[in-house]
């Protein structure tokens, strides 16, 4: 793996965790469990990537962390946004979905001219 | 901003710091369980499930790695974020704390700043004398000074012997474990000749002593064995007097230069700061065998009985130091082997290789002892002024215990609390100790300037050997006095603290500072003792009758042009400046002499008719030569008889004046004017006496009377005088540069005159007597403000806090009296104690300083009756505010508080 395809992948993936979050606090299985059921488990991401991405977003201040009890009663580490995390969230979004969008724009150029 | 305020505030008092791979254990195990369950209701047998959990989850150890490095960073991020803010919440407390009692925080810095100061000073000065070696010598443990420890059957004790023989220094160079030894003798040199001419010091050293200390010149090259041996007219100028005296040009080199009848040439120049092994200012060099030339002979490398030069030797790395003195010792007494055959010589002399630094040596100066105890001294003071500050500290406590039982209740815990109390109290010893640096400043310059003048400060009194100390010190000195306050106010009793208000339960909390107190008494009483026995000392050596008036004298000392002269003709040079002089208006007696009070003088052996030998006090009677007017110029006054006059020539009736103590001795109560003494010889012609003249001392102020005889200069064979004594009618000092010009100008023998006070030559003598009075006295007045404050201030609070009980005592009628009374039977029962601890104390120790004393007891009746006094006195002052404060109390004003 080159490291621009790692930097490009990590920044997705912290996206995509931030997102999990966003609708409140979850452990970390919680947020594993979002992102395999929401992307119909197309992103073939490797959960131990996942609580990597979680420690490192703590680590920054984007999300903490505090133990607390599981639906299933058991002791689990949760999760949750921080307001800079909110913040950090939207700007990343906005970020990629710009690029994916000037992505999208010239793939799509690139087919228009072809059947031209 | 956290979403979870309360989990996290439970998370945090439980205080559970769990270890960071227990806690990513827990939870990977969490993920793997509820995947594998999930996996399993999804039908997957367990083993299947686990599996698939893994294959999930990707290489566990990588990612475990990866999550522990990531968690550690992040603890310990926190870690010191939350420090960080607790030392802000702690400074911002305390500066508002001080914005809101500014007197109390000058109280303390100021308290602080005493006794900082006054340890940082010492500090400076027991440094420079006991702890840093010599500076630019290199591995100065090895380097050892040598003496020769001896037994005196004179006086029953033995003895070392600092001053050496030449011969014994060359015995030494065959030890084998030396790698290198050397020699040097410090004296005095004139520098130039005539009215341009200046008195420097010179040290004589061997070859070997700048390759022996491993110092390396700053320009030029140092001298070394083959210019000793072969060409000694080189010198080696000190890197502050290239500076004074030729503003460091570097051309300097080659030069020539007078130093007293020999011309150097000037090869080097030391660097900054070297002043040889000792701490003394030396301004050149030279090879020690320009003494030849000085003397105009080498007898001196042969005489074993000319003991003038200091030893210094290098070890070698593997040899002991016992091993060196055993085998120096072995060398020495074999050197000495015919004096000692001839009984000259101790027998059972050893040798002692002692550290560098002199203070650390068998013969410590006395600056260095008296500065050793001053040093422990100001450590008293700055311990009175940590308890002093404590007191203040615990009385505030009290004052804001309803502030910190309220915080307690509010959830704080007393660890912070305790970290808040202690941070104030380190942030006044900070400021105390900013302030202490003034007072060092200060103080170093005194000491320096007054008492030891005679060192060579190279460093700055603010050196980073003081600053550290003073840091360190300071910290130190925050956390102790701030530690017990601290302790104090965050145990409170919480209800009964929230129910009062700020004004009752003095009494709960004043063993303590009474304890305190007690103990800045004890201390104080110490140190005063210590000031009054030296100040009696000094006043008894000050008040020693000298036997003659050294104050307003001056000593002239002329350096010839060198060249052959008999020693008529030397007098005769003598004589013509004595008549020039003599008519000088400003003054009043000139005259000369052989020997110089307190400094040189001789002994010839004397024999009288009827007596088998003289009982004189040994080394046995002194005899001088002088000039008629003599006894007039220093003040002696000639009890019986009459001075000498023009007329005792040689070839005249020879004629004595002996001392009253000889007198005495020898003649009892028979007249010995016109009796007969043989000087010299038991055939000598006879010396009549024709005088007696008072006692005086002779070489020390302090020391046993001696016996010493007067003899006219000019009857004495072969010998001429060797100095002028000037009484003036008006100030020495002014008198000095005219009597400099006389003696010089016009004289073209005369190549300088040295000229001094001879006050200058008993002075030195009473420099530790006087560091000792001065500084103790300092101190100790220091203790006592500090402790008269601590006193006040404790029993102003407790006034003030029992404004209440004072208020209703007074209603129920009782006097005054009864109420003033009591503050000050509390201030001066607290005093009582104190004072007896103290008096004890002294008692006990007295006997450690008896040896720096004179003539005082260390039990003196007047200096401890004289303390308890001032100590009371004090006390009572201390108490007399806060008494008046409590009979001014008005019953209505007191009970309207509430």
């Amino acid at each position: 793996m080159g490291e621009g395809e790692l930097k490009l992948l990590q920044g997705t993936l912290d996206l995509l965790v931030l997102k999990a979050l966003v609708f409140g606090p979850r452990h970390g299985y919680g947020v594993a469990r979002w992102i395999r059921d929401t992307s119909d488990a197309a992103l073939q991401i490797e959960e131990g990537a996942l609580y990597t991405s979680l420690h490192r977003l703590e680590r920054r201040g984007w999300v903490e962390s505090e133990w607390g009890v599981s639906e299933n009663n058991r002791r689990a580490k949760y999760y949750a946004l921080t307001a800079d995390g909110r913040k950090q969230l939207a700007a990343s979004t906005r970020t990629w979905t710009r690029y994916a969008e000037a992505v999208f724009k010239i793939l799509g150029a690139a087919e228009a001219e072809a059947t031209a | 901003m956290t979403p979870f305020p309360s989990l996290r505030r439970v998370f945090r008092i439980a205080g559970v710091r769990r270890d960071v791979k227990a806690d990513l254990d827990e939870e990977l195990d969490f993920h793997f369980q509820c995947t594998i369950e999930d996996l399993v209701a999804q039908g997957m047998t367990p083993s299947a499930a686990r599996e698939e959990a893994h294959r999930r989850f990707g290489d566990l150890r990588r990612y475990r790695r990866e999550l522990e490095s990531i968690v550690r960073k992040r603890v310990t991020m926190d870690r010191l974020a939350e420090l960080f803010l607790i030392l802000r919440q702690n400074v911002g407390y305390t500066l508002r704390g001080i914005q809101r009692s500014p007197g109390f925080t000058l109280a303390v810095a100021l308290t602080l700043a005493l006794g900082i100061g006054a340890n940082a000073t010492m500090f400076g000065v027991v440094d420079r004398l006991l702890l840093s070696p010599p500076a630019h010598v290199k591995d100065a443990d090895q380097v050892r000074r040598l003496y020769a420890r001896m037994h005196s059957r004179r006086t029953g004790r033995s003895y070392h012997q600092t001053y050496l023989s030449y011969p014994d220094y060359v015995d030494w160079t065959n030890c084998r474990s030396f790698e290198s030894v050397a020699a040097y003798a410090t004296d005095e040199v004139t520098v130039g000749r005539g009215l341009d001419a200046v008195r420097v010091t010179g040290s004589l050293a061997t070859g070997s002593f700048f390759r022996l200390l491993g110092v390396q010149p700053a320009l030029g090259r140092f001298f070394d064995e083959s210019d000793d041996r072969s060409a000694p007219d080189v010198a080696v100028l000190s890197y502050g007097f290239w500076q004074r005296r030729f503003g460091g040009d570097p051309s300097v080199l080659g030069r020539t230069l007078q130093a007293g009848p020999g011309r150097l040439t000037i090869i080097g120049v030391a660097p900054r700061g070297f002043t040889g092994i000792d701490l003394t200012q030396v301004d050149l060099w030279a090879p020690l065998h320009a003494y030849s030339l000085i003397r105009e002979s080498d007898a001196w490398e042969h005489m074993r009985t000319m003991y003038w030069i200091q030893i210094v030797a290098r070890l070698r790395p593997d040899a002991g130091v016992e091993a060196a003195e055993t085998e120096a010792t072995h060398l020495h007494r074999a050197g000495r082997s015919e004096q000692i055959q001839q009984g000259h010589y101790d027998p059972d002399v050893t040798v002692v290789a002692a550290p560098i630094v002199e203070g650390r040596g068998p013969n410590a100066p006395a600056e260095s002892v008296v500065s050793v105890l001053l040093a422990g001294v100001s450590l008293v003071v700055l311990l009175i002024a940590c308890a002093n500050v404590a007191n203040l500290l615990l009385a505030r406590g009290l004052r804001r215990r309803r502030e910190i039982a309220i915080r307690l209740a509010l959830g704080i815990s007393r660890r912070r609390l305790v970290g808040q109390l202690m941070s104030e109290s380190v942030l006044l010893a900070v400021l105390g100790g900013t302030a202490a640096l003034l007072v060092a400043a200060w103080g170093t310059e005194l000491m320096r300037s007054v008492f030891l003048a005679d060192i060579a400060w190279t460093e700055s009194a603010l050196n980073p050997r003081v600053l550290a100390f003073t840091a360190v010190l300071a910290t130190v000195t925050g956390l102790a006095s701030g530690l017990v306050p601290a302790l104090q106010s965050s145990r409170p009793d919480l209800v009964n603290d929230l129910k009062d208000s700020a004004r009752e339960g003095t009494v709960r909390r004043s063993r303590t500072r009474a304890a305190l107190l007690v103990t800045q008494g004890t201390l104080s009483v110490v140190l005063l003792i210590g000031a009054g026995l030296f100040v009696r000392s000094l006043q008894r050596v000050e008040s020693i009758d000298l036997g003659l008036d050294p104050e307003g004298v001056l000593l002239a000392e002329l350096e010839l042009e060198p060249g052959e002269r008999t020693s008529e003709q030397v007098s005769t040079i003598y004589d013509r400046a004595l008549e020039r002089l003599r008519a000088v208006p400003a003054v009043e007696h000139a005259s000369a002499s052989m020997g110089i009070p307190f400094w040189s003088g001789s002994i010839e052996e004397l024999f009288v008719p009827g007596l088998d030998s003289i009982p004189a006090p040994p080394p046995g009677p002194w005899i001088d030569g002088v000039t008629p007017g003599y006894f007039a110029t220093l003040r002696m006054s000639i009890r019986r008889g009459h001075d000498f006059n023009d007329g005792h020539v040689a070839g005249a009736t020879r004629v004595a004046i002996v001392n009253e103590s000889m007198a005495r001795g020898i003649w009892g109560n028979k007249d010995p004017l016109g009796e007969c003494l043989m000087i010299g010889s038991a055939d000598a012609p006879c010396t009549q006496v024709v005088g007696i003249v008072a006692d005086t001392r002779r070489q020390r102020v302090v020391e046993s009377q001696k016996w010493i005889y007067f003899v006219p200069v000019a009857q004495y064979p072969d010998e001429s005088p060797a100095a002028l004594f000037i009484r003036g009618r008006i100030d020495a000092s002014q008198l000095a540069p005219v009597v400099q010009r006389e003696l010089m100008a016009g004289n073209p023998d005369v190549r300088y005159a040295v000229v001094r006070p001879l006050q200058d030559l008993i002075d030195p003598q009473l420099r530790a007597y006087t560091l000792g009075a001065t500084m103790f006295t300092v101190f100790g007045l220091l203790a006592l403000i500090v402790a008269a404050v601590g006193l006040y201030s404790v029993l102003a609070f407790n006034v003030a806090q029992r404004r209440h009980e004072i208020g209703v005592r007074s209603a129920l009628g009782a006097s005054t009296n009864a109420i003033v009374g009591q503050i000050l039977k509390e201030a001066v029962g607290l005093t009582l104690i104190g004072l007896t601890i103290g008096l004890l104390i002294a008692l006990a120790a007295g006997g450690s300083v008896g040896h720096l004393l004179y003539e005082v007891s260390p039990r003196d009746p007047l200096v401890l009756g004289t303390v308890t006094l001032t100590l009371l006195l004090v006390a009572a002052a201390a108490g007399a505010i806060p008494a008046a404060r409590a009979a001014r109390v008005d019953p209505n004003d007191a009970l309207r508080v509430e």
